[in-house]
Parts: structure tokens; C-alpha cells; sequence
């Protein structure tokens, strides 16, 4: 009796484990399921601050002009644009039988009012600051708008015509001060391809198609984003085919999945983003240009490249992303490592090395803290290897691990030495912000207090021109001088990876990194 | 017994005031400040756009200040605000994790309750033998693991190694509805929180049972010829009981904390994995949501406590 009670429990628990053993889920094969590493913040993309959110929005909310192959800008709600001679005053036409996901219409009304919320300081839109040189919006009619400039702006139609447009019908009657709050950020309606069906916190968002999508009907119906935190699990599930894309992995993941998946297919580009030592020139020692480029020098970033990386980053050369091909400049001065003339440089310079083994110089001791933000163990493995590469050539580092707020806070003001950072994710070359001298911090982003005349002329130049063939010229300059001059020691890029199953048809040859990835994802098939 | 029940709910609202008071101005001392709350966007504004960002939503008060305007709302509208990440209500935030980290303290519970209580009658009865040793060291060595080290090491043994359990979170991805998958996926985090909680638990119960194993009544039973297993689960372990009833009120702040630990190594999404982020995103009001729920919760378990003890022995009376 007391066996069969046994035998019986035990079979009780082998049915239960066996049952618990997880399976592949049967899915509709209409549907792409996509995994993310974290959730969305919120679809209100006044108040988008992470990628899954801009994401997110983007597939709910159409702009003005997209986004198209090589970074090239496309009329999307907008038709056209044309502006007077002068580039101060700009009129855009809008597409005719647009509606909103709910069925309402389309028109200047939502432009204005979305321009309106936009600048408003009520509002709290964090990046406000970028159009201020827009100075009104007004409709010409129920589907014209007029654009005035206080001044020319180069950035206009990438930076101004891709902002999202939000429906007037739905927010226009809440204060400008209450849209943070508004449950419109849990529960878009737009005029994108897609509609939000249902979102899960923490776990997924599910979109389909939008009926009423002014380009036609998108060639998948249905997509699942589910939110999966442990980067082996994401690892598995594209090994096990429960899910069907994977973008934005990690080098780790882009290397397990090309081993151990090799049914899979792949995306992998340079990304939009330049890693690099920013240097506080107002330091002793470091506000030396010479020291700065035998840093450079002594800094072996093939060795990071190689080892922390797993040879997947290119060396940087300047603040314009190798990905932004028309832009990018490689005919700029480059520092192979080379350790012998980092100490040269330094030894003509009258650096002298001290008992300690650290150089000094009129008092001036090359001592310095390198601040890295947690929460990223390669970034701290990188400033250790910066801070090895440096210590052979007779400069002392240490490495400061700082939580993310305050990394910013104390990057941002100037106190600070060195600071590891990154810095891009947009598809134009224009750095006003961070290489002019007239926006040193707090006034801008020049967060290295960075002057030079010749590199201030050609980000003014290069913003008042319009014509890319004529703007390049100015941005070769600004790459040329910051390479020789190093405001910041310039690290690597990085690339964009993402995997997905042979069922998905995706247009490779023009595929864009980061989020821009999605751009046609309209035309997105899944055969299966 | 009403009016014991009121009198202490009454007096856990100052309890409450010194624990939200101290725990604003432990994350307004913070270092950082409030930029973090700015995520991703706060790298592409300037410091004066972050500053502005920052007063509109009266993150530059004094860190008293703002925990006088966040009592205000919650004593005058009842509401624990909006968060400052993404601008949901606190308490929908809270509510929609909830049920996570009460399945995980409930299962948890329940696991350490039906090993505990017999293998602590069982050491007592034993009591000084091979059984009573090993189990007493092994409780030992379980209580003095800290329970976020003891969660990564299953994780590599049963997850990583042998491939047994999932890594991490709650559900297999498209099976968030199947019942066996989500329990598959709480052997784990069960299993730490159990072991780490099991050692009080065990050497509560085996010091009562020994406490009653020695009392009249039971020697009266063994004299009256009942068999050992009849004295043991109808005389000893119903008076041996009680104290384990006020253990269950009392553990209730280190389970809710192990829970917490446990949510963000296994990656649960529950009230701990929110509270963890949300401190690291400088979210005062869901960590300030999270910890008054928190502290409800714990006064209210140890509330629970004592009026069940009052209720299972009748000598115990509350004027």
C-alpha cells in the first residue's frame, strides 16, 4: 500500500514535469514575432526617452517625411515641401484622405497643434531645444502649413519634417502642462501602418495592421514584441524558432546566434554611434594637444577592438559615424598604435617620469580620473584596458564607476577629467552643439569646453548650407581639425546587428541600422 | 478584539510617516540627482534643457518639499501619483507586478511551511540524533547564504549546467497563459526563497515541539496507551503550532525583501524587479509607492499575526 502511494505520487510529478517542459508555442504564421530586450516607456513621443519607445511610436505615428534608403528624406504625411529663397519660410502640402486610426481625418489642424505642444515650455518636450530656430506654424488651408525660421536651418527637413504628428482630435483639448499625464501614451491612435492592439507592461505589445494606413495595406498583419530580459533566453528562443526577428543584439548574442544558429539570417552594419574618451580640456596637462595625441598613440584599440569586442567595431577617426558613408571623412589623420612614438611625443614635450613612474612637467603630474558610467560591463572593461595602455606610457588613471544620473550630472558641468561616453543615433554630420564654442555647457552640449574659430565657421556654415554637396566641404574641415586636434580621444564604432528566420523577406541591401531599421517595415513580407 | 484591531492600525500610521519620510530623504540625498529619470533623451539635451526639464516637474525643491506635495496628494486625493518614467499611475504600476510577487511569496511560503514543519517535529522528536544534527546544520548553512548568491548559483546548476529549469523570467515566450509553463518558470525562485527561509522556520518548530514534547499533557497521552504518531499530530503539533502562526507575521519583512532580491536575479517582473529599476531610474514616486505598500503589508502581516494567535488559543485575549 505504501509503494503504490509512492509510485503514484512519483508518476503525479513526472506527468506534472513533463507537461511543464516548455514548448514551442504554436503561433499564427500571419504573425512576426519580435524579441526586445526591455519594454517601452510610453507611445507619446513628447516624452519618449528609451529605444523600444521610439520604436513603438514610430509604428503607430506617421510624420511629415521619412526616413528612406541611404538616409535620404521622403514625403510621407507631407507630399512636398518648398521654401523661399531666403530657407526662412517653408511650405509643406499634405497628403489628402489620411485618417487616423479611429477614423477621424487627417489635417493641418494636427500639424499646428502638435507644433504648438512641441514648443510649448509647458509642455516639458525634452528636445524643445533643437527647434528653436522655428519660430511659428501656421495652416494655409486644411492641408498646407507654413513653417517660419528665425534663421536658415539645414536640419529642418530631417530633423523637423520627421517628428511624429499627433491627432488634434484627441489631445488638442488637454492643458499642454497635462499631456505628460495623458493615457494617450498607453493608448496611441495614429496615422502609421500599424495600431496598438495590446500591451502587457514588462512582457509585450502587440500591433496589427491599421485599416485606414493612407499607403495601402502593410504585407504583414500582425506584430508581437515580446519583452525578454535575459539575453541567453533571447538566445534561445531565435535558436528554438518561437520568435522570428532579433535586432539590436548585442556583439555576445550577434556571435552565439552565427555559431549555433546558422539557419538564421542576419543583418550587421556600422551603427550611428561614435565611442570615445571625452577630455575636460580645461585640465592641467590634458588641455595639451600633444598629450592628448600621444594618449591616442599608446591607446591600442585593436586590442579592444579584437578582445573586448569580438573584432566587431571599427576605430574611430572622428565624430561622424563611419555609417553615415556620404559624410564621413577617412582621409583624416589616424593613430595606429604605437607606443614608442606616444612616449616621444611626450618625452619632446619635457614629460619626465618621476619615481613613481607617473610623467610630470612643471608640477603638472599626468594623474588622472577616468569616469565610466555601470551598468555596462564592456565599457569598464575598455577604461581598464585604457587605463593599462596609459600606465606604460607613464600616465596614471583611475577609473571611477558612476551610476548613470550621476555620470551625466557630473559629465555634464565640467567636473570631471576624462569621461568614457557615446554619442550619435542621428543621420546628419551637424555637432553645433557639441564642438562650437558658443555652446560650451550649460549653455549646449560642448561638455570638453572645446574652441576653435575654424571648426565654429564650419558648424555655422554647415548648418546655414542646404546643399549637401556644398556642406560636405565644412564637415571634412571639422573632421580633419578634431582628429589632429583631439577634443576627445575618439575610440571605435560599433555596429548594428540583428537576426532573423529565412521566412522573413527583408529588403538587405537597403536596410539602415539602429531604429531606422524600421523604416520600411511596411514592406516587410513573411512567407510561410 | 475590534477595538485592539483599530488601536493598532492607528498607531502603524506614524510607523508608516517615519518610514516614507526616511525613505524620500534617503533617495533626495541620493548622489545623481533626478537626471536619471530623463533616460536616453537626457544625453542629447543641454544642462540648461535638463534643468528646465527637471523644475517643471519640481525635481529642484528640497527633497522635503517634495515629500510634503506627494503626502499632500496621497492624504487629500488618495493618489500615489505618476511616475516619472513613463507617466502611468504609481498605483497601476504597482497593482499590474503585484500578483508576481505575491505568487512567489505565497508558493514560497507554502513550500517552507510543508518541509519545515515536519522535518522540525521529526529533528525534535529525534532530537539529538544523526537526523537532528545534519538537519540543524544544514539550516544553519541555509540561513546564513545570502539569498541573491544562492539564486545565481541555482541558476548555473539547474538552468545554465543541466538545462532543468528556465533562466529567467515568469512565462516561456507566447505561453503566458499556461499554468505549468509559469510554474516551471517559479521552481527557482521558490526554491531560493524557501531554503533561505527554511532554517527559522525549522528551528522555530523543533524548539516547540520539544517545548510541548515535555509538557503533562503529552506524557498523560503516552500514559493513556495512544501510539506515538496519534500524541504526536493530535496533542504535540497543534500547541506546537502557535508560535510558527506569529513566525508567519514576523518573517513577513525579510520574505517581502528575499522577494524582492529574487525578482531581480531571476528577473520576475514583480513589485521587487519595479522597485529595483525604479530606484535605479531615480522614479521617487513608484519607489515611494512600492515602499508604502510594502511597509501596509508588513504591518498589516504582523496585525494578521496577532489576532490569529488570539484566535487559535483561547488564553490569549486582546482588551
Amino acid at each position: 500500500m505504501k509503494h503504490t502511494a509512492i509510485a503514484a505520487m512519483l508518476l503525479v510529478c513526472v506527468s506534472l514535469s513533463a507537461c511543464a517542459i516548455p514548448s514551442v508555442a504554436r503561433r499564427d504564421p500571419g504573425t512576426l514575432v519580435v524579441l526586445e530586450a526591455g519594454d517601452a516607456n510610453t507611445m507619446n513621443p513628447l516624452f519618449a526617452n528609451n529605444e523600444p519607445s521610439f520604436l513603438y511610436y514610430g509604428l503607430v505615428l506617421d510624420s511629415l517625411a521619412n526616413v528612406g534608403p541611404n538616409f535620404t528624406m521622403i514625403p510621407w504625411l507631407a507630399t512636398s515641401w518648398t521654401s523661399t529663397p531666403d530657407r526662412l519660410h517653408w511650405t509643406v502640402q499634405l497628403r489628402h484622405g489620411v485618417r487616423w486610426s479611429d477614423g477621424a481625418p487627417f489635417t493641418s489642424k494636427d500639424v499646428v497643434w502638435t507644433w504648438h505642444a512641441m514648443l510649448d515650455p509647458k509642455t516639458g518636450y525634452p528636445y524643445a531645444g533643437q527647434f528653436n530656430y522655428i519660430k511659428n506654424v501656421r495652416a494655409l488651408g486644411p492641408y498646407a502649413v507654413q513653417f517660419d525660421l528665425s534663421h536658415t536651418n539645414a536640419l529642418f527637413v530631417s530633423g523637423a519634417l520627421d517628428s511624429p504628428i499627433l491627432p488634434y482630435h484627441i489631445l488638442g483639448k488637454t492643458p499642454d502642462a497635462q499631456l505628460r499625464t495623458s493615457p494617450f501614451g498607453q493608448h496611441p491612435i495614429g496615422t502609421g501602418p500599424y495600431m496598438l492592439e495590446r500591451w502587457n507592461h514588462d512582457a509585450e505589445a502587440i500591433f496589427v495592421a491599421n485599416p485606414h494606413w493612407w499607403h495601402g495595406p502593410v504585407k504583414i498583419k500582425r506584430l508581437e514584441f515580446r519583452v525578454v530580459l535575459d539575453p541567453n533566453a533571447r538566445d534561445q528562443a531565435m535558436e528554438n524558432g518561437s520568435a522570428d526577428l532579433y535586432d539590436s543584439m548585442g556583439s555576445n548574442d550577434y556571435v552565439t546566434l552565427r555559431k549555433q544558429a546558422p539557419q538564421l539570417r542576419f543583418v550587421h552594419l556600422p551603427d550611428l554611434y561614435t565611442w570615445f574618451i571625452m577630455v575636460n580640456l580645461r585640465t592641467p596637462g590634458l588641455r595639451n594637444e600633444r598629450v592628448r595625441q600621444a594618449m591616442m598613440y599608446g591607446w591600442d584599440r585593436q586590442a579592444v577592438i579584437s578582445g573586448l569586442l569580438h573584432k566587431d567595431a571599427i576605430e574611430a577617426t572622428g565624430i561622424v559615424p563611419v555609417a553615415l558613408h556620404y559624410w564621413y571623412d577617412p582621409n583624416v589623420r589616424h593613430y595606429a598604435y604605437d607606443p614608442a612614438k606616444a612616449r616621444a611625443l611626450l618625452d619632446a614635450d619635457g614629460w619626465r617620469v618621476g619615481r613613481d613612474g607617473i610623467r610630470s612637467k612643471d608640477g603638472v603630474r599626468l594623474d588622472y580620473t577616468l569616469l565610466a558610467s555601470t551598468g555596462s560591463h564592456t565599457i569598464i572593461d575598455v577604461c581598464q584596458e585604457f587605463q593599462s595602455d596609459m600606465r606604460a606610457l607613464g600616465i596614471r588613471i583611475h577609473v571611477k564607476e558612476l551610476d548613470y544620473a550621476t555620470f551625466i550630472a557630473d559629465s555634464s558641468d565640467l567636473h570631471y577629467q576624462l569621461a568614457f561616453t557615446g554619442w550619435g543615433g542621428v543621420t546628419d554630420p551637424d555637432e553645433f552643439t557639441f564642438f562650437d564654442s558658443s555652446q560650451i555647457v550649460p549653455i549646449g552640449n560642448n561638455e570638453t569646453a572645446y574652441s576653435n574659430p575654424t571648426v565654429d565657421h564650419d558648424l555655422q556654415m554647415g548648418l546655414r548650407t542646404i546643399t549637401p554637396a556644398k556642406r560636405r566641404p565644412y564637415y571634412n574641415q571639422m573632421q580633419a581639425i578634431t582628429a589632429r586636434q583631439l577634443p576627445v580621444l575618439w575610440g571605435y564604432y560599433t555596429y548594428f546587428r540583428a537576426a532573423y528566420v529565412p521566412a522573413l523577406h527583408i529588403d538587405r541591401q537597403a536596410a539602415l541600422p539602429d531604429l531606422y531599421f524600421w523604416y520600411d517595415v511596411w514592406n516587410w513580407r513573411l512567407d510561410r | 478584539m475590534i477595538a485592539y484591531a483599530a488601536r493598532r492600525i492607528l498607531g502603524s500610521i506614524p510607523l508608516l510617516l517615519v518610514i516614507t519620510i526616511i525613505s524620500y530623504a534617503l533617495m533626495g540625498l541620493s548622489p545623481g540627482g533626478p537626471a536619471a529619470i530623463l533616460g536616453q533623451s537626457a544625453r542629447g539635451m543641454t544642462p540648461i534643457q535638463r534643468e528646465h526639464l527637471i523644475a517643471l516637474l519640481g525635481l529642484n525643491r528640497p527633497w522635503y518639499v517634495q515629500y510634503f506635495y506627494w503626502l499632500q496628494n496621497l492624504v487629500l486625493h488618495g493618489s500615489l501619483g505618476y511616475s516619472y518614467v513613463d507617466s502611468r499611475p504609481v498605483i497601476a504600476k504597482i497593482l499590474g507586478k503585484l500578483p508576481v510577487t505575491l505568487e512567489l511569496i505565497g508558493l514560497s511560503t507554502l513550500l517552507t511551511l510543508a518541509i519545515a514543519i515536519p522535518t522540525g517535529v521529526y529533528a525534535a522528536v529525534k532530537r539529538g540524533r544523526a537526523f537532528d544534527e545534519i538537519v540543524t546544520t544544514l539550516a544553519f548553512v541555509a540561513y546564513g547564504m545570502p539569498v541573491f548568491w544562492l539564486g545565481i548559483l541555482l541558476i548555473d546548476v539547474f538552468a545554465v549546467h543541466l538545462r532543468w529549469f528556465p533562466l529567467s523570467g515568469i512565462s516561456s515566450l507566447g505561453q503566458s497563459h499556461n499554468l505549468l509553463d509559469r510554474l516551471d518558470h517559479l521552481v527557482l525562485p521558490v526554491v531560493t526563497l524557501s531554503t533561505v527561509s527554511f532554517a527559522s522556520w525549522m528551528r522555530y518548530q523543533r524548539s516547540a515541539t520539544i517545548e510541548v514534547l515535555g509538557a503533562p499533557f503529552v506524557r498523560t497521552a503516552h500514559a493513556k496507551g495512544l501510539t506515538n504518531w496519534t500524541v504526536i499530530v493530535k496533542h504535540t503539533l497543534r500547541n506546537a503550532l502557535l508560535p510558527t502562526i506569529t513566525l508567519l507575521g514576523l518573517s513577513l519583512p525579510s520574505l517581502i525583501g528575499g522577494a524582492y532580491f529574487i525578482e531581480y536575479v531571476f528577473s520576475l517582473p514583480g513589485m521587487g524587479y519595479l522597485g529595483v529599476t525604479s530606484v535605479f531610474a531615480r522614479d521617487y514616486p513608484t519607489v515611494m509607492g512600492i515602499t508604502l505598500i510594502s511597509a501596509v503589508l508588513v504591518v498589516a502581516g504582523n496585525l494578521l499575526a496577532d489576532i490569529a494567535y488570539a484566535a487559535v488559543d483561547p488564553r490569549i485575549r486582546y482588551d
